[in-house]
């Protein structure tokens, strides 16, 4: 049964640390130009487990009703980039970029729109420093607005495929008391990919 | 002036609208969701410049660009997108021009409209 210390060794788990940490770099520089703050970040969590896992690995705060976006990317590897937050922070988030000028029923209303378009630059932020880094294109399909339990946003995955590297590291924009995380689920043959991507750019020989 | 602005995002359609008009209060400044949309407009309206998004439904902004070109060869485009791929700005510089990388300040606006 593979896990991640059959399937990638430990300068890859490293490697995959730096990368989503150059994207999230990235990310957060967007985030922060978004709300004109500081944005704090932890350090990168990377697993592979079973897909069965990957909705209880990212709730850490019951209820676990998320809000966020999600973007799909292909190309030599492929996978799912996730933003999500809790529920209750996400007019915050809107507010904390759009400003206090616009009244709280017009924010209100835009909401979904403007979580998508915030969640499209993050994401996009992150998958292109992966593309730029690997010297290579992915392709991003159109951001999809998320508000729904954990448990059934990786249901469809779970039917596909038995492992997944999962890449998590969150996000905290401390005035608004926004915390957030984003994560990449990928699965099994794109992580091969992944790791003959790293051993290439590494020089490692497969 | 007149500009248009290509984003399937609402926000960020406002949000340039806004930008755009703070500094020139006298220019026209139209909006379109998507490359039809934007095809149909510049067919009652001439523009000057230009901002598209990249990714977007039905045809992305580099599509887009390819036939605004030779209908608008004087106009300023440039691409405004959250896709910073190299390859991305490589095929907007290839195809003469401009690349803004999301997300939107007034000063990179400024910058590029004048």
């Amino acid at each position: 049964m593979p896990n991640d210390k059959s399937i990638l060794d430990e300068i890859h788990l490293d490697a995959l640390g730096e990368l989503l940490n150059i994207g999230m770099g990235a990310a957060a520089a967007a985030l922060s130009t978004m709300v004109q703050q500081e944005v704090l970040l932890t350090v990168p969590v990377i697993q592979i487990i079973p897909s069965t896992q990957v909705a209880s690995q990212l709730d850490d705060t019951p209820p676990n009703t998320v809000c966020g976006v999600k973007q799909s990317f292909s190309g030599e590897f492929s996978g799912d980039a996730l933003l999500l937050f809790s529920e209750e922070k996400s007019l915050s988030l809107v507010r904390a970029v759009v400003g206090d000028s616009m009244p709280l029923e017009e924010l209100s209303e835009m909401e979904e729109e403007a979580i998508t378009e915030i969640g499209n630059i993050i994401l996009n932020a992150c998958i292109s420093s992966l593309a730029n880094i690997f010297n290579d294109y992915l392709d991003s399909a159109l951001p999809e607005y998320l508000h729904e339990e954990l448990e059934s946003l990786f249901e469809e995955k779970e039917s596909s495929s038995n492992f997944v590297l999962l890449l998590k590291m969150s996000f905290n924009i401390a005035e608004q008391d926004i915390t957030g995380y984003v994560t990449f689920v990928m699965d099994i043959n794109s992580i091969i990919k992944v790791k003959a991507k790293i051993n290439k750019m590494l020089g490692i020989t497969d | 002036m007149n500009v248009l602005i290509v984003d399937d995002s609402r926000m960020s359609r406002m949000m340039l609208t806004t930008i755009i008009k703070d500094v020139h209060p006298d220019w026209n400044v139209e909006s379109a969701e998507d490359g039809p949309s934007a095809i149909a407009l510049t067919t009652v309206s001439s523009f000057d410049i230009f901002t598209l998004d990249f990714n977007m439904p039905g045809m992305n902004g580099l599509e887009l660009a390819e036939q605004l070109k030779p209908l608008f060869p004087k106009a300023k485009i440039a691409l405004l997108t959250a896709n910073v791929q190299d390859s991305i700005q490589a095929k907007a510089k290839a195809l003469g021009i401009g690349f803004i990388a999301k997300p939107i300040t007034a000063d990179k606006i400024t910058a590029f409209i004048g």
